[in-house]
């Protein structure tokens, strides 16, 4: 009962309206509910450590007083000193201030205001007054307006001269060349007086080690940010051009937003090596190739001298072979893109590939070509396809005791991820290709979705897509167009039921295995 | 005692010597009226400026859990000797020191036990600074401190070897150190000190470890952190228009003008000066009689002024250094490119005198409204803070925004805010009460422009936040009333919209990239 911790929700919702009452007016508010109730403290904004501090606490228990007996009692934190007043207040402040009746615009800056900036000291006070008795009686006074100028004037162009001279005080301008500077009407006036003041000046100006005599804040010395950044009299530096100042927040996040920037930036460079190693290879291959088909040319040319006919069958295969290559590893895309993706997987269902039909129409009007004058004997005039590239890494494992057979692959996916595809399939010869049944297999290479679970698994890690039903229309134009090419006509009037029945029934079979 | 919150594990003696006590200890100080002991670090030991007695020094001192504004010079004859001091241990010496003793540029401080040159040792440096041109600090600085003698210095050797260090001991009389003093033939002279000066010279290639380590254990472990040289205040006072006022903190002006007895600050401008000679000569040509913006706000004699960092920058920057006396937590590490300086005056025949003022983030990415907010001490606890809140907070209004100071708070700015807070949403419950209205805390925060978390804040310390009949409702108690009626009917200074004419500035991206 004692914490409220069974109550989780001790947030107040801040568009929550709350009644206001007097205390007066509820005599049944029962305390020991609220306290239950109660939300937690939120923090002072005073620093931890100096939240302890016994004047702080002393005044905030009395104001918590005041709060719930009455109690007023004005407690203060004793501070320093600052009562105390000057006297002669008078004597540096005398200009009467008459304000204007409208508001005040202001855009002077406190150098525009302050005259002349070099003020003097006791020293240089002692020196002019020095100066002045010594001079001769027929000779010009110098004021202290006049002296002041004088030594700004040498301050400021060396300054402006020589701005790093306490890195290097031999520099120190001489007086030749200031004077040359005393242009204006006031300071033409000064010229030969400024003469005397000029090593007097120097001797100050060396003895603060080529620093301006007068001390500057060390708010933009180089030698200083370089040397200490600690420094605590180092101030108002500037800001690298960074609009948010700095909080402990901010910190946080732009920690957090470099983070994932590296982390990105990582995930492409690895991307883009993973990319130029790839395109490596195809270049490799390509030049594979290319020697390749030199050869051949070379072993069709002595073929044709030397007279050899030969079946170059397999030439026809190999060339076919190069070409598809040459094909894909023409486009150098990051990443692959569907239509890829599709024209690889789709030679061999041949659902969407133009290419792959007319290369398999062109294959098998070539075979009808050939077989003209022949009888086709065997109940499988069709030559199966190669078996493309992604399938062939397949490995399968030894059979599984339920007989199946299981086989995979491992694939190097986008960001360098690994993925091992699987494949539950039954070993492509548990039909043996002379039996009656070959026929079947091979169209169910081909058509692998009419089996289902057989090729859809066998396919559905090479589709970005894989989440979606794949719908097939075997009506669909091309597969009508090739099943009318798998037989003849007198096939075709030979077999009097429909295709589609046909398919299905024999479909079937591969799901009972 | 509390030997285990120190990060080192520290020596408690009881009883000791003035001798013995190192910048450090731990131990009980004579402190306020009528006085009594409390406990209090000695953050730094310095001669006596006053004293004829050469041997006798100042200690500053921090009184544990008191505010840093207390921390102060004391005589030796404060300190309770024969009760328990705490040692502190000393560091393992595994920072480059030469390297540090030569950026904080030390030998310049006379407050610092490092400054404790011998006259004739700092005699040398300065013609030496003079002839080569290399001008440390040591060189410029006005105020030249008479020597400890060693006899301090050996006592002090006594004590650590009591903890074990005796092996560092060798280091004070090696040859080593002599020929580094050469030029100096005063007996006095304090060896860590030579050290100290010639390293700042010479650079600190020809140290040997011994000399590091004896470096360190004489000149004490504060002073040697940079860091640490912010935590002795380094200005006693200011005179500022007709006021004289004792400053808190440590506070960035020429490291020049470090302990100057009263630095001289032209009350319209802000510039500041080490001398009586030089204020008047700048007051003689000085023509500024307010602050150099823009008056945004007019009302009997009080005004506000808008100033922008990036226009006014030497007046911006006077007045952060001004005010960095008095805020301990504000920072001036960056310039005051991003911020406008809201200046309150109050007008008299001289001018409008300043009384305090609040920097604002042109952008704020957190929402807050006042960056630094200070009154001058002289006006402090006659309601100008308030004043200078409630205007925080009307020009939230009128930018349509929620806001909030930005954190750390002071002790002082913690009870300001929060008796702000608590009167305007008393005031404003009153009449919520009266009227009989629901009110939400986004209802609060709307009208009065206090982020929620501060309405919650303060309805808390209100204790106003009760679970009746199943949900939370606001109770105010009689006293609370009471408080607020009382408080009503004194007069005071409040904020007048009406003569607010201050439309807020927007600034474009880029005006902002290059603050
Ligand atoms: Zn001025």
């Amino acid at each position: 009962m004692k914490n409220g911790a069974r109550f989780r929700n001790r947030k107040i919702n801040n568009k929550q309206p709350l009644h206001v009452y007097k205390a007066v007016d509820i005599p049944d508010l029962d305390e020991s509910v609220s306290l239950q109730r109660s939300i937690p403290q939120t923090e002072t904004g005073v620093d931890k450590e100096e939240e302890s501090e016994h004047h702080l606490q002393a005044a905030i228990s009395a104001s918590n007083l005041s709060a719930t007996t009455g109690e007023a009692t004005a407690l203060y934190i004793p501070t320093p000193d600052a009562s105390r007043k000057i006297d002669n207040y008078r004597d540096f402040y005398s200009r009467p201030f008459s304000e204007p009746s409208t508001l005040i615009r202001f855009s002077s800056t406190v150098e525009d205001c302050i005259g002349c900036p070099y003020n003097m000291d006791d020293d240089d006070d002692k020196w002019l007054i020095d100066f002045n008795e010594k001079r001769a009686a027929g000779e010009e006074k110098l004021d202290e307006d006049h002296f002041e100028m004088i030594m700004w004037q040498f301050e400021k162009i060396t300054n402006e001269r020589v701005p790093y001279l306490q890195l290097d005080s031999g520099q120190i301008p001489l007086f030749e060349d200031l004077k040359a500077t005393f242009t204006v009407p006031q300071l033409l006036a000064v010229k030969t007086i400024a003469a005397t003041v000029y090593p007097y000046w120097l001797e100050r100006r060396v003895k603060r080690g080529g620093k301006f005599i007068t001390p500057q804040l060390k708010a933009k010395q180089f030698e200083e940010v370089i040397r200490n950044e600690s420094d605590p009299y180092l101030c108002f530096r500037r800001r690298e051009s960074k609009p948010i100042r700095k909080t402990r927040r901010t910190d946080q996040q732009s920690i957090e937003k470099l983070r994932k920037l590296r982390m990105e930036m990582e995930s492409a460079r690895s991307l883009l090596e993973m990319v130029s190693r790839r395109e490596k290879v195809r270049k490799e291959s390509l030049v594979l190739e290319h020697m390749i088909f030199d050869q051949r040319s070379k072993v069709r040319e002595y073929r044709r001298n030397l007279g050899i006919k030969d079946d170059d069958d397999d030439m026809q295969h190999q060339k076919k072979k190069i070409r598809k290559i040459g094909e894909t590893s023409a486009t150098i895309r990051i990443p692959l893109n569907f239509k890829d993706r599709d024209s690889l997987s789709s030679q061999d269902d041949g659902r969407k590939d133009r290419n792959g039909m007319s290369s398999i129409e062109s294959e098998l009007a070539k075979r009808r070509e050939d077989d003209v004058g022949w009888e086709d004997l065997t109940d499988n005039p069709y030559q199966q396809f190669p078996v493309p590239y992604a399938q062939q890494c397949f490995k399968t494992l030894p059979q599984q005791r339920n007989g199946k057979y299981i086989s995979f692959r491992k694939r190097m996916g986008r960001g360098g991820r690994i993925h091992l595809d699987r494949q539950f399939a039954r070993p492509r010869n548990s039909a043996p290709k002379d039996s009656p049944h070959g026929y079947y297999e091979s169209l169910k290479d081909m058509f692998g979705q009419y089996d289902g679970i057989n090729t859809f698994d066998k396919f559905r890690f090479d589709d970005d897509s894989y989440d979606q039903d794949d719908i097939v229309d075997d009506l669909r134009d091309g597969m009508i167009r090739y099943r009318c090419t798998l037989l003849s006509e007198t096939d075709l009037r030979s077999l009097s039921t429909s295709t589609r029945h046909h398919f299905i029934s024999i479909g079937h079979p591969g799901h009972s295995q | 005692m509390s030997a285990a919150s120190s990060p080192f594990p520290s020596t408690i003696v009881v009883g000791g010597t003035i001798g013995s006590i190192v910048v450090g200890c731990k131990l009980q100080v004579l402190h306020g009226q009528p006085p009594e002991y409390r406990k209090a670090e000695i953050l730094s030991i310095r001669p006596s400026p006053s004293a004829d007695d050469a041997t006798r020094c100042e200690y500053y001192v921090h009184y544990s859990d008191y505010n840093k504004r207390l921390d102060e010079w004391v005589a030796p004859e404060r300190l309770n000797l024969l009760g328990e001091i705490e040692y502190p241990k000393i560091k393992k010496p595994k920072t480059v020191l030469a390297g540090i003793g030569k950026e904080t540029g030390k030998g310049s401080e006379p407050g610092t036990p490092s400054g404790r040159m011998s006259k004739n040792n700092r005699k040398s440096n300065l013609s030496k600074a003079a002839t080569t041109g290399k001008g440390t600090e040591a060189a410029s600085s006005s105020l030249a401190v008479p020597g400890t003698p060693g006899a301090n210095n050996k006592r002090k050797a006594s004590v650590m070897e009591e903890e074990g260090e005796a092996s560092q001991e060798k280091a004070e009389d090696t040859p080593s150190t002599q020929t580094l003093a050469d030029e100096d033939e005063d007996e006095d002279m304090n060896g860590s000190v030579a050290l100290d000066a010639a390293g700042d010279e010479e650079g600190g290639g020809i140290f040997s470890k011994e000399q590091e380590i004896e470096k360190l254990r004489t000149s004490g472990s504060m002073t040697q952190n940079p860091h640490e040289v912010a935590r002795v205040k380094n200005l006693n006072m200011i005179q500022i228009g007709k006021h004289e006022v004792e400053t808190w903190y440590f506070s960035p002006y020429p490291v020049e003008y470090a302990y100057l007895p009263v630095l001289y600050i032209c009350e319209f401008c802000l510039s500041y000066f080490p001398a009586v000679k030089q204020l008047g000569r700048h007051r003689h040509k000085c023509t500024l009689q307010h602050p150099p913006g823009n008056e945004i706000y007019r009302k009997d004699d009080i005004s506000f002024f808008e100033i922008d960092g990036r226009k006014q920058k030497v007046y911006c920057r006077n007045l952060c250094l001004l005010s960095k006396l008095f805020l301990d937590h504000k920072t001036l590490y960056y310039d005051v490119d991003p911020f406008l300086f809201y200046v309150m005056t109050m007008r008299d025949d001289d001018g409008a005198h300043l009384i305090g003022y609040f920097s604002k983030e042109k952008e704020s990415s957190e929402q807050y409204n006042v960056a630094c907010i200070l009154t001058l001490p002289q006006y402090q606890r006659l309601g100008f803070g308030r004043l200078l809140i409630a205007f925080s907070y009307e020009l939230s209004k009128v930018e349509k925004r929620l806001g909030s100071p930005e954190k750390p708070l002071s002790d002082l700015g913690l009870l300001s805010y929060r008796a702000f807070w608590s009167e305007s949403i008393v005031t404003l419950l009153v009449e919520q009460q009266k009227a009989g209205i629901e009110t939400s805390i986004d209802d609060i925060a709307q009208k009065t422009a206090f982020q929620q978390i501060d309405v919650l804040h303060t309805l808390q310390n209100l204790n106003a936040l009760k679970y009746y009949h199943g949900q939370y409702v606001i109770v105010l108690s009689d006293t609370v009333i009471k408080n607020a009626e009382r408080s009503a009917k004194k007069k005071k200074r409040e904020v007048d919209p009406k003569a607010l004419v201050w439309k807020p500035i927007h600034f474009t991206a880029t005006q902002l990239r290059f603050l």
